[in-house]
């Protein structure tokens, strides 16, 4: 009697510790899920690359006749990277009249004027990505230099948006952490 | 005996249950609160990008620009002369209403902001991007530059 005691406690015990493991299970991939590489995404990221797209930038092809959009700019800059804005003055490598250099310039300086980062501030860094996608084989990074700052452990927001080109489409997104 | 030890057993798992329960609960009530706050943020971002979308701010110029706001709209309903903020002040029903320029390629810089309906009060405002949209003598076209709308919706009394 006292050892079918004992037995039944054990087994008590086995089905408890594999309910236990069950749970620990699910509770590492519910924070997993949460706590993802993906940032939150965010309607005022959205918002923003929706208006820069459509800003006017410093380029001009025709000596300040027209002067593109930053939309643009980043269509030329997957086409024609070292096509250069015949507004800007060359500069020895990295040449800074470069359709390229001149975009990478821009979305530095809005970014910044948007946000205010610093170590006092909600955001510490951003990181902006612009890559081309032809519909055949991986995407591509169209941007040689890269606009980031350094992010520390904050949460990540963000957002993406399409820029349709004749060939496929480049797919912008902007972090902010 | 057994059906002391059954009872045991049920209590016993009762409780387990209970207590994973309570904890999976808890998780959640806590993202809850925080998940509330970032929808009410949004909405409000949302409404304060629609304003940019009425007639009475949209840049029509250009058909390919829903985020435009035309400036030159903005600054005529501004301005006290023509007496229009007081007929719109109660039709948007909105406390606070200013556009800033945020950034310009424009050499000089950014244009000032322009105080559509002027602050009263201390009011917690909302914020949209949008792209402002004027006319630019210097290179005989529409100039865009990177701009924010700031808003303060009336609260229901």
């Amino acid at each position: 009697m006292k050892k079918r005691a004992q037995e039944e406690m054990v087994g008590f015990v086995i089905v408890m510790l594999v309910v236990a493991v069950i749970f620990l299970v699910f509770l590492s991939v519910y924070i997993r899920s949460n706590k993802g590489s993906q940032p939150t995404e965010s309607i005022e990221i959205s918002q923003f690359l929706d208006s820069i797209v459509e800003t006017t930038s410093i380029c001009s092809f025709d000596d300040e006749f027209t002067f593109l959009s930053i939309g643009d700019l980043i269509r030329e800059c997957q086409k024609e990277p070292i096509r250069k804005c015949t507004n800007i003055p060359s500069t020895p490598t990295p040449d800074e009249s470069e359709v390229c250099m001149v975009l990478a310039s821009e979305l530095e300086k809005s970014i910044e004027d948007s946000w205010n980062f610093g170590v006092d501030s909600p955001e510490t860094g951003y990181r902006f990505l612009a890559s081309f996608d032809s519909g055949i084989g991986a995407s591509t990074n169209i941007l040689n230099s890269p606009v980031s700052k350094p992010c520390g452990a904050n949460v990540q927001i963000g957002a993406d948006k399409p820029v349709f080109t004749p060939n496929g489409k480049i797919i912008i997104s902007l972090t902010i952490c | 005996m057994k059906i002391q030890q059954m009872a045991f057993m049920l209590v016993a798992l009762m409780i387990f249950f209970g207590m994973v329960a309570l904890i999976y609960f808890a998780i959640n009530l806590s993202n809850l609160e925080s998940q509330v706050n970032r929808l009410q943020d949004q909405e409000a971002q949302e409404l304060v990008r629609k304003l940019s979308g009425t007639p009475e701010f949209i840049f029509t110029s250009s058909t390919d620009c829903s985020s435009c706001i035309d400036m030159d709209k903005v600054e005529r309903i501004a301005d006290p002369i023509t007496g229009l903020i007081d007929k719109y002040e109660n039709l948007w029903n909105i406390d606070y209403l200013m556009v800033e320029c945020i950034y310009t390629s424009k050499a000089s810089g950014c244009s000032p902001e322009v105080e559509v309906i002027k602050k009263t009060d201390q009011l917690s405002t909302k914020t949209a991007f949008v792209t402002l949209a004027q006319w630019d003598d210097d290179i005989k076209s529409f100039r865009y530059d990177l701009g924010k709308i700031h808003a303060s919706i009336r609260e229901v009394e």
